[in-house]
């Protein structure tokens, strides 16, 4: 092959062509690249970065609004699903980078019966794979919803409606109800707790209302004397102890211990008059936070109403110690993280516009509690992340993250809708 | 191009062979030249950043991190006495300003104020007087180890011990027990005079204006390293004391082996607060009426009528026992602190456990957990302010004050010192 840009002795005319325009072509070009080179040496030179070059990957826009604190350590801590006011269920990235509609549960608008005051009654909550929403008809039945096509599938027999809040496993695979025939505003005959699957298939069932499912479904802390709890009414809780779903139980705290915990802080505490007002179970189920208060106490004087006893319980030798926790005129949530620490609320007065600071005190797993402030704040409805790290006060309006191992380190922006769970995973980007 | 030698010149017309490379070459670097130049000229510049020019460093003063309007409570009801650094401070609640009552004296303890009289303080195994300029006088005699005082009257009821003879006391500081002996109470006049003794040990307690005074009595049974009292007596000053709770009634409401660890006494005088438990045992705090209707009760174990019992909470201990307010304003705090583990021989200050403070509302009996948690690890001073409006309580990590009755109010203020008492008036 002749090389091309050989100039021969004697050129042929359309040689001569050729060599023209490659006399002119590879200077022009040559200059257009030094152009370019140059350029883009130049750019750089000010801007530091590549011109030519896409832009960098620059994160997309926030997606919610108002926002305080460093939004970029809530990357990689799953989704919250929320119901925005257009019915639309919708998943969002914590950090504010991603969202995606899961859909819509329009008829779950109810609440149950006998949770007229349990915060996040009447909002659906959405099941860790965001594929099922759990809620109320407006009858007060439960009632779960396929987000995918809005499959809607009652929980409880017709003409029944729910006696307590719908517990599910962590999963959201393991759904547990409580249901009964409602008498009255908020009171529930013979009520039942049926532990389904969340395609309706029951797994279990018995007399009275649980007080919390086991994190994997396989367990419930229930009421101690199911002949109270099953009779014609959810009479008072006099005791805890553990339902397995092999049907067998195990006494968690009797009724005596519950006495005898309740008299550590209010002397008038006596048999007969001490009731269970929550317990929790922790999430390797080797543990329970159970609350008791005397039944009917005097009305609050001055500021002052008589206290409960936040108890935790070892599940295995049935030893219990008080967790001292401040309740001198509300009480407010408790909940367990993932990793075994857990959390109890103070919330303020409501009706104090000025010293509203709720307190948080967190028990890590190891070490010593901590306490997280937050002021100008009186909802105390709360929610671990997925990974334990994170607390969020998800009421008001605005949700608050607080990095539990650091109080100091707190994102706040404006809820873009009402909080209907964390789920877990990475997130959708 | 050339010339052939010995040929005639002739003009080559053969135009110049292009080199394409060279002048490609020569266009690329005029290129480059030029568009660097450009590619300079044109790039957007940056935004400048504003000038950081270094501010002198102001220290601001500590500010409550919540509940300005405690503080404010807090600041109403007048300056309160703390501890730290060999020093007696006079400290404002919201924590900015303080001044120095006496360089030279660290006490454990602050009598609280009377009109007039100079203050009363408890440090160093004596009960002093600390006047204006900060001169401090001893008032007990030498030879007696003050460990507790209390208002009697015009005088100043201190309990303590006295040290064991020197060859008891090697013995007993080889057993590694305390190298003093109990001993019975002094009331000792502010003005001075010859002091007189009170069959009482430590604790002790009296009533606002100091005419019923109460404390521990009976045998002493071993508590740690050292001896406490299994009885609670009170009276007059002056006057015969009466037992209020016997050793029997005592080890009924709490358990075998029990001592008495604090005692207060309600500022009417009409109620006695005891704390009392074992070592590493239960503990109990008993609200005794000082006039019980009825007299004793028909049993010798049984609490006197009208008495009240609540159980602290396994592995704590009552460390503190307040009095506020009178008739149905009257409250009661009981500070209880964590004993468990390594923590039982530790002082306040150096507990990493923490605790919890009980209210109680005597006359409506109602009574709640007021502060728990952080707030007392490693808290070593408490008190209700002078007008019983607010309860501060000092720990190593801040100062938490909370409205008496609203609990949940509370503020954080990042002071240090161990707070003594809280006079709500300059000494």
């Amino acid at each position: 092959m002749r090389p091309r840009l050989r100039w021969p002795a004697s050129a042929a005319p359309e040689d001569g062509d050729r060599a023209g325009v490659a006399a002119v072509g590879v200077p022009v070009l040559l200059l257009v690249a030094g152009l370019a080179l140059g350029g883009t040496a130049g750019w750089r030179s000010v801007t530091g970065r590549a011109a030519a070059a896409p832009g960098a990957p620059v994160g997309p826009p926030l997606l919610v609004r108002s926002v305080e604190g460093p939004i970029e350590e809530l990357r990689g801590q799953g989704e919250i699903a929320y119901a925005g006011a257009d019915g639309v269920i919708a998943a969002l990235t914590p950090d504010g980078r991603a969202r995606r509609a899961l859909g819509r549960a329009t008829k779950l608008r109810g609440k149950p019966a006998g949770a007229a005051f349990e915060p996040g009654g009447t909002l659906p909550m959405v099941s860790a794979d965001g594929a099922v929403a759990y809620g109320y008809l407006d009858d007060g039945s439960p009632a779960s919803v396929r987000l995918a096509d809005a499959r809607m599938l009652r929980l409880s027999p017709p003409g029944t409606v729910a006696a307590t809040a719908i517990r599910q496993s962590a999963d959201g695979a393991v759904v547990a109800v409580c249901t009964g025939k409602r008498r009255g505003e908020t009171e529930v005959d013979s009520p039942v707790t049926s532990i389904a699957e969340r395609d309706g298939r029951q797994l279990a069932s018995f007399p009275g209302c649980l007080l919390d499912l086991a994190r994997d479904g396989r367990a419930a802390l229930v009421p101690e004397d199911p002949a109270g709890a099953s009779g014609t009414h959810q009479g008072p809780v006099r005791g805890v102890r553990l339902w397995r779903r092999s049907g067998s139980y195990r006494p968690v705290l009797s009724p005596a211990a519950a006495v005898e915990a309740a008299s550590l802080v209010d002397p008038t505490a006596k048999s007969g008059n001490v009731v269970v007002d929550g317990a929790w179970l922790a999430p390797d189920a080797r543990r329970a936070l159970v609350r008791v208060a005397v039944a009917d106490p005097p009305p609050p004087v001055g500021g002052w109403r008589s206290g409960p006893a936040l108890v935790l319980v070892d599940l295995a030798s049935r030893h219990w110690e008080l967790v001292p926790s401040e309740a001198p005129t509300s009480t407010g949530p408790v909940l367990w993280a993932p990793n075994g620490a857990f959390a109890h609320a103070l919330p303020p007065d409501s009706w104090d516009p000025s010293g509203a600071n709720l307190l948080v005190t967190y028990a890590p797993p190891v070490g010593t509690p901590t306490l997280l402030e937050v002021s100008h704040r009186t909802d105390s409805r709360m929610v671990f992340s997925p990974d334990g790290a994170w607390l969020l006060l998800h009421g008001g309006g605005q949700w608050v993250f607080i990095r539990v191992e650091d109080p100091s380190l707190r994102v706040t922006y404006v809820a873009p809708g009402e909080f209907a769970g964390w789920l877990p995973g990475q997130g959708t980007r | 191009m050339g010339s052939l030698l010995g040929d005639a010149d002739v003009w080559d017309d053969t135009p110049a062979r292009p080199r394409p490379l060279r002048r490609g070459l020569a266009g690329l670097c005029a290129g480059l030249i030029v568009g660097l130049a450009v590619g300079w000229a044109v790039a957007p510049r940056p935004v400048p950043s504003a000038p950081v020019v270094p501010l002198p460093a102001a220290r601001p003063p500590p500010q409550p991190e919540q509940g300005g309007a405690v503080v404010d409570q807090a600041i109403l009801a007048g300056p309160m006495l703390a501890t730290g650094l060999g020093k007696l401070q006079e400290v404002q609640p919201n924590g900015i300003s303080a001044r120095v009552i006496s360089a030279g004296s660290a006490p454990v303890a602050i009598l609280p104020a009377r009109k007039g009289a100079p203050l009363v303080a408890l440090g160093g195994d004596a009960v002093v007087l600390i006047d204006r300029a900060g001169t401090v006088s001893q008032l007990n005699p030498s030879g007696f180890r003050a460990r507790g005082m209390a208002w009697a009257g015009s005088k100043v009821l201190a309990c303590g011990r006295r040290p064991l003879p020197p060859d008891q006391g090697q013995i007993a500081d080889a057993a590694g027990e305390d190298r003093t002996r109990n001993a019975p109470a002094l009331l000792l006049g502010v003005k001075g005079g010859k002091p007189s003794e009170v069959e009482l040990a430590c604790p002790v307690g009296s009533s606002a204006g100091g005419d019923v005074i109460a404390g521990a009595g009976g045998a002493q049974v071993p508590y740690r390293s050292t001896t406490r009292g299994t009885t609670v007596l009170a009276g007059r000053p002056g006057g015969p004391l009466r037992t209020l709770l016997s050793r029997a009634q005592l080890e009924a409401a709490t358990g075998p082996g029990a001592s008495v660890g604090a005692i207060a006494v309600s500022p009417d005088g009409e109620l006695v607060a005891v704390a009392a438990g074992a070592a590493g045992g239960r503990w109990a705090m008993l609200l005794l009426p000082v006039h019980p209707a009825g007299g004793q009760g028909p049993a010798p174990a049984r609490l006197p009528a009208g008495s009240r019992r609540i159980a602290v909470a396994p592995g704590y201990e009552a460390a503190w026992l307040g009095f506020t307010g009178e008739g149905a304003a009257l409250r009661l705090a009981m500070v209880a602190v964590d004993r468990r583990g390594g923590l039982g021989e530790q002082v306040l200050a150096n507990r990493a456990g923490n605790g919890y403070v009980l209210g109680y509302d005597p006359a409506n009996q109602v009574a709640a957990v007021i502060l728990a948690g952080p707030p007392l690890e490693r808290a070593d001073g408490f008190a209700f302010s002078a007008d019983g409006q607010v309860f501060a309580v000092s720990a190593r990590r801040g100062w938490t004050l909370l409205r008496t009755e609203q609990p949940s109010e509370r503020a954080t203020l990042p002071i240090g010192g161990t707070l003594l008492a809280w006079p709500g008036t300059s000494p």
